[in-house]
């Protein structure tokens, strides 16, 4: 269940830790089972863990790891805007350690790599590693067309 | 490879319709072209483009499509479907460069499509890992590039504001078309949803988004046109208009699709000309390029379009108004369709089948093939020889129609026949070589029993004949009696029928005359060709006609009856003439009180008198009185069985008579009366068609209705001079009455110029009683004398001359 902000907001570190844990084993074991309710809680693990990273400085241990977690979870939902925005957000952080900014860089670049083997002909128009600018835009621009993550 | 996607802010609009146009004019050009249908929930894009075939396959769920495809790509891992089962290609005509495939929405409307949407619907809300309807849609469109390489993508996209319209608008599209009406909503819409494409960000690798407008369906009485083409404008697109199109309300007008039309179209053949242009023009200014392959297709379109529109339409216009006309049933033609013989084939753009198209047994009555750089004699050869189909039209660019038919080959080579016309089913009814529109040839579908052509006939008959009377037209008097004799020559009652409505109803119903202001022709056509017939057909159509059964005819029984009075009698027939000088007598008449008469209450009483003096007739199935016959033969009782006795007994003793035996006129109803089976037993007799028999019997009788109620140039009626009753057992043949009236029915039927009636006329005179027979000493008297007679015996005033020559005749026949 996804908590409300001002209820995330008085959620400790420990809790979070929890929270996040139950988060990706129920996330993993909807995927298993070819769920739908899958990206939902990879969505609600991604919201726990921008939190956490929220109250973590980014050259912790946990700050480093829930910035890296929020991305992988964002992808792992399907929400490739929010994956993009959260990414720029916290390689924009100079305090991030190396190694964690090669984790994002490179959970997104798995991320396109198995897009890309998902549609090889956008792939190969070189379309694909446009959408995400473009996403990033369109969810900043005043639309009337819906649009889903 | 260019994607165009086409937008309507509301249903309705003809989006789809354009879709398909643009796709069929682009690929007969020589452009290569993928049109795809994303109006997903509403699609119709198959429908406009595919063949029956394809259309069939959708509804019974086995045509793969978009719908598919996305589903495919959001759920699994693999992927089954290529390009190559999803995308149907679309028959061109042969020759053409270009190539036009569909990829459909899915198997609409069969229930199968409705469930994948709604699980597409479902699995594409929200996000997956698998990449959404973004990467989906950009993912087909890649293959599309990749795998048929076209030059054109054109989108069918969805109405309103959806998220299929909104990525198929602003991130597929390299230009939007966005259709409106003049409607406020639809502009209003349209121009809000314009401004948000603007505004949509693009891939980086994309130009910026070019947007056109399209007002459709404008009337050239939309008062604030110029005030929407500004405000369209405004927002830097471009902006077009396409005219309204009359027909749209009953079906859709393609230029090319399978789409049946209505079988109840009632426009005529101006309509939707400025549409089909208006819709050319504009294609050709959005896709530029390739001037020359674009203006043969533009020809090629509009002359199979046009043909089509011959084929198939109901009604057509002429002056006062349209008149039905029998077409070609949809369901029996096709469009763009191969045949072929062994290993030869060849695609007419239009063929229509002697039955519906999707039966086994169909065969092809006509083909026809637009011609371009190829000799279409050799081309109609080719249909001639290998596939043996009855008729092939050929057209080509200079809207020239050239009509071959199997019958008219000549030496084994093909030409083109005087037709000019598209032949329609009852062409291949009635006529033995479809393509022939000769005089002789229509003439013998007459004799055949078909009443197709009567009007043409008819028509022919003013031209040939009219001439003398500044008509025009060569004066051809041989021929216009060839007609009609063949209209005369008719035994068939609903066929002799058709033909005197044919020959009675008025220019404008026909719209066959020379033109505008030939209303003179009509009383022409009455006097010459219906009155004449009237006598000539089978009497029972006489009947009908002359006692005024039609109302829709007007007056023509009176007419007819008033023609044979003043030609031949020197009378006027004018039934009402006691009514109006009773009521003129009544009007002038003082009250008693002095006041004047209610013209009201006095007229009421004269409706009696008024229909005491028009002759009526009957076509009796009753055996005739016969109360003349001697004691002796009246006990031969006067059934009908009888009947042929009596007739029998007075043809050998030349005592027949035509009055109280074959007919009758009652003078005190003014009734004309034939005896059916007597004329039949009569005419059996005689050796004579009982038709012929009845014809010569209904004049003489008539002759006797108008001696009696015709008047004088005084206005006058002599009713004293009325025939005596023939049931009377003292009635003989009357010496006075008779013989003039056969004196008159010869002249009648001389004038007709009927010799079959001549000769029932003169073969019953033969065997007929003295009283019949004395006309022969008056046979060769002019027909004023004769007529001076008739005005004489009509007053009792003595005619020593006539009476000496009835004298002479009946001294004649005592020895």
């Amino acid at each position: 269940m996804i908590q409300t902000p001002h209820v995330l907001a008085s959620l400790t570190e420990d809790e979070l830790d929890l929270l996040v844990s139950t988060a990706i084993r129920r996330a993993e074991i909807l995927e298993d089972v070819d769920s739908g309710l899958a990206a939902d809680a990879w969505q609600e693990t991604m919201v726990y863990e921008q939190q956490l990273a929220e109250i973590t400085r980014p050259e912790e241990l946990a700050g480093g790891v829930a910035r890296v977690g929020a991305v992988r979870a964002a992808l792992a939902a399907g929400r490739r805007s929010e994956a993009a925005r959260l990414a720029a957000l916290y390689l924009g952080e100079t305090q991030l350690p190396a190694e964690r900014r090669a984790a994002i860089g490179h959970a997104l670049e798995e991320d396109q790599e198995w897009l890309a083997k998902r549609f090889p002909a956008l792939s190969k128009s070189g379309r694909l590693s446009e959408l995400a600018d473009w996403r990033a835009k369109a969810a900043s621009t005043e639309r009337i067309f819906p649009l889903a993550a | 490879m260019e994607t165009v996607a086409f937008y309507s802010y509301k249903g309705g609009v003809g989006r789809t319709l354009l879709v398909a146009n643009t796709a069929q004019f682009l690929a007969m050009s020589g452009r290569r072209v993928v049109a795809l249908d994303l109006d997903l929930e509403a699609p119709g894009l198959h429908y406009k483009l595919a063949s029956p075939e394809v259309i069939k396959r959708a509804e019974t769920g086995v045509l793969l499509g978009v719908v598919d495809a996305l589903e495919e790509m959001l759920e699994g891992e693999s992927r089954f479907f290529r390009m190559e089962d999803l995308a149907v290609e679309i028959d061109l005509p042969l020759g053409t460069k270009g190539r036009l495939s569909l990829i459909a929405a899915g198997s609409a409307p069969s229930p199968v499509y409705w469930t994948r949407l709604e699980r597409l619907r479902t699995t594409s809300l929200g996000g997956r890992r698998q990449g959404g309807l973004l990467e989906c849609l950009l993912e087909l469109q890649a293959e599309i590039a990749a795998e048929l390489a076209p030059d054109f993508l054109l989108v069918d996209s969805r109405t309103g504001i959806t998220e299929l319209g909104g990525l198929a608008t602003s991130v597929m599209a390299d230009r939007v078309v966005c259709l409106t009406t003049t409607s406020p909503e639809s502009i209003g819409g349209t121009i809000v949803v314009a401004e948000a494409l603007r505004k949509a960000p693009r891939l980086p690798s994309q130009g910026a988004l070019s947007i056109h407008f399209l007002v459709a369906r404008v009337s050239f009485e939309a008062q604030n046109l110029s005030h929407l083409t500004n405000l369209l404008q405004s927002t830097g697109a471009s902006v077009a208009v396409l005219p309204q199109d009359s027909a749209i309300a009953d079906r859709e007008r393609v230029l090319a699709s399978w789409e049946p039309t209505s079988p109840n179209r009632t426009e005529d053949k101006t309509a939707g000309t400025q549409l089909f242009s208006a819709t050319l023009d504009w294609i050709a200014r959005m896709f530029p390029g390739q001037q020359q392959a674009a203006e043969s297709a533009r020809r090629r379109i509009k002359a199979v379009h046009e043909a089509w529109d011959d084929l198939t339409r109901t009604s057509e216009w002429s002056q006062g108004g349209t008149r039905g006309r029998e077409a070609w049933p949809p369901g029996q033609l096709r469009r763009q369709f191969l045949l072929k013989k062994a290993k030869k084939a060849r695609q007419a753009d239009i063929v229509a089948f002697d039955r519906p198209a999707e039966d086994s047994e169909a065969k092809p009555l006509l083909v026809l093939e637009y011609v371009e750089h190829e000799d279409p004699d050799s081309v109609a050869k080719w249909w001639l020889d290998e596939l043996r189909v009855p008729v092939v039209a050929i057209l080509s660019e200079d809207s020239d129609h050239r009509i071959y038919s199997l019958k008219s080959r000549w030496e084994g080579r093909a030409r083109p026949t005087e037709r000019w016309n598209l032949p329609l089913p009852f062409d291949f009814r009635a006529l033995a070589d479809p393509a022939d529109v000769s005089l002789e040839a229509l003439l013998e579908s007459v004799r055949l029993g078909h009443g197709d052509y009567l009007d043409r006939l008819v028509t022919q008959w003013v031209r040939t004949s009219a001439a003398g009377l500044d008509g025009g037209a060569p004066w051809k008097p041989e021929v216009a009696q060839k007609i009609v004799d063949a209209f005369a020559g008719v035994e068939n009652v609903e066929l002799a029928q058709q033909i005197l409505w044919a020959a009675s109803a008025s220019p404008h119903r026909r719209g066959m005359w020379f033109g505008d202001g030939d209303d003179w022709l009509e009383p022409f056509v009455r006097e010459d060709l219906l009155a004449p017939l009237i006598w000539r057909l089978p009497p029972e159509v006489s009947i009908e006609f002359l006692g005024e059964r039609h109302r829709s005819l007007g007056p023509t029984g009176t007419f007819s009856l008033g023609l044979m009075a003043r030609d031949l009698l020197g009378l006027h027939y004018d039934p009402d003439a006691t009514f109006r000088q009773l009521g003129d007598r009544l009007l002038r008449r003082p009250s008693p009180s002095g006041k004047s008469v209610e013209p009201d209450r006095g007229l009421y009483g004269l409706t009696s008198a008024f229909h005491q003096l028009r002759i009526s007739f009957e076509l009796s199935g009753e055996p005739p009185p016969m109360g003349w016959l001697s004691e002796a033969e009246s006990k031969i009782s006067p059934n009908s069985s009888k009947l042929g006795t009596v007739i029998s007994e007075l043809v050998a003793s030349c005592n027949l008579v035509t009055t109280g035996l074959l007919g009758n006129y009652l003078a005190h109803q003014g009734k004309v009366i034939l005896y059916q089976d007597a004329i039949a037993k009569c005419a059996d007799k005689l050796a004579l068609r009982a038709r012929h028999l009845g014809s010569v019997v209904l004049i003489h009788e008539t002759i006797h209705a108008l001696t009696h109620l015709g008047r004088d140039l005084d206005g006058r009626m002599w009713p004293e001079f009325a025939l005596p009753p023939s049931d009377n057992p003292l009635f003989e043949p009357s010496w006075i009455h008779e013989p003039l009236a056969q004196y008159f029915t010869y002249q009648h039927i001389k004038r007709l110029r009927d010799p079959l009636l001549l000769k029932a006329f003169e073969t019953l005179s033969a065997k007929q009683a003295p009283a019949y027979r004395a006309w022969r000493r008056i046979a060769g008297v002019p027909m004023e004398e004769a007529r001076g007679w008739l005005m004489k015996v009509r007053r009792g005033i003595g005619t020593p001359i006539f009476s000496s020559l009835l004298t002479m005749a009946a001294e004649d026949d005592q020895y």
